[in-house]
């Protein structure tokens, strides 16, 4: 009986963080095209709903609608697979993020390790998606997106060490908690926060970091084969990934939902928003690298003042140093990288000037 | 950067395009690809082939203009001035200044056009959508501007042998006057965005390397040219209508790379802004086109000998080049495409480069496949 | 304003025609005028050392090709090279004439690289063979194309002409069937263009959104 009542409950939130998960990814499909359009001197969606509300949901409807096509020298299962393995790990991230306090599926002891292990997953998918295409581009974006996941993975791990090496707990709710105490970990590690926003960018595929998916290039990438609700369900996992990075920077450096006055829900939302719109900024804002830069820049730069990152707050846990001591060598670190990446331009030469 | 040669790999070859958002019209370019670097690039064009030189022979002087104006779809003003041009030349006529000065004001409104276009899918490639909005928002003020003038916004079929068609709508020079304080700003808005983007520099610089000497020997002219820091632009070193009279500068590159290519483009832009000020502070009133000349839809014919007229386009030299033995229709009309020339170099500008620098070259090259085909 | 204006350094057509008797004695070359320009006439086999020497010559320097023709002139064939010096600024026709059963010409890819798609082009569409160049395959035409279209002997057929030709006649149209009286009519474009510009709406007669 209990088992029961135990799998019903289980049942019951799953089907729950479902829905809202769904529900997020569409308000940001929605909200992507509204900024965007904004930017672009254009309203976005208008007609659908009011001031196009409802254009998540038409989309999601025609691509039901849509016939499933397959190539026909496609290595089928792989084909069917892929897609749901992109998407799964997306999902399932979502168990161990706490919106509040209370609103949480399942807190783990062990939150972060589980969020980072399970978000790789999706390398899985999209390389099985891109070789069982047996389309030459959707292999080159495979190929390029395996590289990116790998490359900034690492810089990412370092970050998130460093955090739970601040907050002394591994436990999501516990950092959050920790930094109740403390004061937001953007006050105290700026620089991991900054090397935090550039790897989740490059995880999630957004611009600047989104060569490998890009349509003027390789046409979608793996993607490309892919209609209907199949290509919805990578969709669906590249905002879905970008609100939970979103959200774990807001979990791991901005205090997630603490604030004065207001309820902490709201808190939460508010704080990803800012965080999801600097995303979108960024999109509007920035061509794409290249890959081979891409992976310079992750592999030369990143990891390094991760590194140097993660030393600085083992140094400063050792010695037990006051925490504004961590913030001023953090700042250091910062102002160190920016003039790495300025030496490091080193396609910045003087513009060529006017001839008569 | 590159791969180490103890890696045994495999060449790929692969197609990009005819169908590819970043191909410019239909091109397909078979490339052989060893991982992301690009061993050999062959172009295939002839998708677009309509046989325009061919159809010329056939039809009369007034009609050929309208096959002109679908040679390079987006700048039109620009491809009927050399037809124009190569008739009066035969027929030895005068064109009057007000008409001259319609006509410089017109084609650099359309060069404007053309680079902002230039402009809006060059970001497009390079992965920002904002680009081509912005690049296309300042197109449409000037095409709302050519409506005015000619009824349509692209195909105009204005510009003829004497002068131009009919003269403009009162209306038109102020709100052309009104138009260039928001056209400046409009080309300070897209300043801001890419030329000193450092992500578009990092993508462009040192790609697409090609240097003076070569690029004359392929016959590359325009703006691609001139940022390989070769003066040659035609409204200076072989002046035609009232250019002598204005004072604008000729824009240089230095490396010869595709962000310089981009860099004079945008450049251009600005002395063309200056150019119409001027025209426009000069517009003399007057006729538009030669009195006398027979009005269409009479014959025109054109008297034996021959003639190669050629104008500064916004992709290059735009050149044609005329055989009449009498008659209301040409013998020969070869059409020298600007494009056609630019696309040549394309393989040798993309030895030793990746995949993803192939579509910044292409881009910056600024190819319209309209010309390319004819 | 005359249509062109001689740059300064530009010699004039007189001293241009000189020099060039002078340089190219040894070829034994036709001189012509066009409107504006001087045309130099050889032989077909002779043209790529002419090209060579009006390409090396420091006094002409001719490094600039600006489009190769080909013309057809029923009873010759001809191809026709414009040049330029970008250094001394002067142009120039050059015209290589040969006989239309044995269409050959040397190619001069090897002195202007830009020549390499034109050459391509004439030869297609004109039947032209351009030896020593290294990749004469098709360029524009596609697999089945009428051989040397731009041949004055292939005719432009009239659209009639031209349907025929291919196989497709002109249908009679069949009478449209009655619309049910029932359903409302769906406006013409004319009529709904009309009905727009006597609303008021339309292209130019709105204000031009500012910025």
């Amino acid at each position: 009986m209990d088992l029961l009542v135990t799998l019903a409950v289980l049942t019951l939130q799953i089907v729950l963080l479902f829905n809202v998960v769904m529900f997020i990814v569409l308000a940001l499909v929605w909200l992507e095209r509204k900024v965007l359009g904004r930017v672009h001197q254009r309203m976005g969606p208008m007609r659908v709903g009011p001031h196009g509300t409802l254009q998540s949901l038409a989309d999601g409807i025609k691509l039901l609608l849509k016939e499933d096509l397959a190539p026909s020298s496609a290595e089928r299962f792989a084909f069917l697979l892929a897609p749901l393995l992109v998407f799964a790990p997306s999902f399932l991230v979502f168990v161990a993020i706490p919106f509040t306090r209370d609103i949480v599926v399942r807190n783990l002891a062990l939150g972060l390790v589980y969020f980072v292990a399970v978000s790789s997953l999706s390398t899985v998918g999209m390389v099985l998606a891109g070789w069982s295409s047996s389309n030459k581009y959707a292999l080159i974006g495979a190929a390029r997106t395996a590289a990116q996941l790998i490359s900034y993975e690492i810089p990412l791990v370092l970050v998130v060490l460093s955090v739970a090496m601040l907050g002394g707990t591994l436990d999501l709710r516990g950092l959050v908690e920790s930094q109740g105490q403390a004061g937001p970990y953007v006050l105290w590690q700026p620089l991991g926060a900054l090397i935090f926003i550039m790897a989740a960018l490059a995880e999630v595929f957004r611009p600047p970091f989104d060569i490998p998916v890009a349509e003027s290039e390789v046409l979608g990438g793996p993607m490309i084969e892919y209609s209907g609700m199949r290509w919805g369900l990578f969709f669906m996992a590249e905002y879905g990934n970008a609100f939970a990075f979103s959200a774990l920077f807001v979990l791991l450096f901005l205090g997630g939902w603490q604030g004065p006055l207001l309820p902490p829900i709201l808190w939460f939302l508010l704080k990803t928003s800012a965080v999801i719109l600097v995303f979108f900024w960024m999109r509007a804002a920035m061509p794409r690298l290249r890959i081979d830069q891409l992976m310079g820049f992750a592999w030369e730069v990143l990891l390094p003042f991760a590194f140097l990152n993660l030393f600085l707050t083992g140094v400063v846990q050792l010695y037990r140093w006051p925490l504004w001591s961590l913030s001023l060598l953090s700042l250091t670190g910062l102002l160190a990288l920016g003039y790495v990446v300025e030496r490091g331009r080193v396609t910045w030469r003087r513009s060529p000037s006017l001839a008569s | 950067m590159l791969i180490k040669r103890e890696f045994e790999t495999v060449e790929m070859p692969i197609n990009v395009g005819p169908q590819h958002p970043s191909t410019h019209g239909v091109l397909r370019l078979v490339m052989t690809l060893d991982g992301e670097q690009i061993v050999k690039v062959d172009p295939v064009i002839g998708y677009l082939h309509r046989a325009v030189e061919k159809l010329s022979e056939n039809l009369r002087y007034q009609n050929i203009p309208h096959l002109f104006d679908r040679l390079d779809y987006v700048s039109a003003f620009n491809n009927e001035w050399p037809l124009a041009m190569a008739q009066e030349r035969l027929l030895g006529l005068e064109v009057p200044p007000r008409g001259e000065y319609l006509r410089v004001i017109l084609c650099e409104l359309n060069r404007i056009a053309s680079h902002f276009l230039f402009f809006g899918a060059f970001g497009h490639d390079a992965g920002t959508a904002t680009s081509w909005m912005y690049g296309f928002r300042e197109r449409e003020r000037i095409q709302r501007l050519f409506e005015m003038v000619s009824g349509y916004r692209m195909m105009h079929d204005f510009v003829v042998p004497g002068g131009v068609r009919e003269d403009v709508p009162e209306e038109f020079v102020p709100a052309l006057r009104a138009l260039l304080p928001v056209l400046w700003q409009g080309l300070g808005d897209c300043n801001n965005l890419l030329t000193e983007n450092e992500v578009l520099v990092t993508r462009t610089r040192d790609i697409g390397v090609i240097t003076g000497e070569e690029a004359i020997s392929y016959g590359l002219s325009g703006p691609s040219l001139r940022a390989s820091g070769v003066r040659e632009d035609l409204r200076l070193t072989e002046p035609y209508s009232v250019y002598p009279d204005l004072d604008f500068d000729v824009v240089l590159g230095q490396h010869g790379d595709s962000y310089d290519r981009y860099w004079v483009r945008m450049q251009e832009v600005a002395q063309s802004l200056r150019i119409v000020e001027q025209a426009l502070d000069r517009l003399p009133g007057g006729l538009v086109c030669t009195p006398g000349l027979p009005k269409y839809p009479k014959l025109l014919k054109l008297p034996v000998g021959e003639t190669y007229a050629r104008a500064e386009n916004p992709r290059g030299e735009f050149g044609v080049y005329l055989i009449s033995t009498g008659g209301d229709r040409p013998y020969r009309l070869k059409i020298r495409a600007p494009s056609f020339c630019n696309l040549m170099a394309l393989p040798r500008l993309m030895e030793g480069h990746y995949l993803a620098d192939a579509i910044m070259i292409l881009g910056s090259l600024d190819v319209v496949m309209g010309e390319v085909d004819r | 304003m005359p249509a062109l204006s001689p740059p300064p350094g530009h010699l004039t057509a007189e001293a241009l025609q000189a020099l060039l008797g002078e340089v190219l004695a040894v070829y034994d070359p036709e001189f012509s005028a066009s409107v504006d320009e001087v045309v130099v006439t050889v032989e077909a086999p002779r043209v790529l050392e002419t090209a060579r020497l009006l390409h090396d010559e420091p006094r002409l320097s001719f490094d600039y090709l600006r489009s190769l023709s080909g013309v057809d002139w029923t009873d010759r064939l001809e191809v026709v090279y414009h040049l330029y010096s970008t250094a001394h600024r002067h142009r120039l026709t050059l015209k290589a004439r040969t006989p239309v059963d044995r269409p050959q010409v040397p190619s001069v890819v090897s002195i202007w690289r830009g020549a390499d798609w034109h050459e391509r082009e004439a030869a297609e569409m004109y039947g032209l063979t351009f030896e020593g160049h290294p990749n004469l395959v098709e360029l524009l035409l596609w697999e089945g194309a009428p051989v040397a279209p731009q041949r004055k002997d292939v005719p432009v057929l009239s659209l009639e002409e031209f349907w025929k030709d291919m196989g497709l006649e002109e249908e009679e149209e069949a009478p449209a069937p009655e619309a049910p009286a029932a359903a409302p009519r769906r406006l013409t474009a004319r009529e709904q263009k009309q009905r727009l510009l006597a609303e008021g709406g339309g292209l130019t007669s709105g204000p031009v959104p500012s910025e």
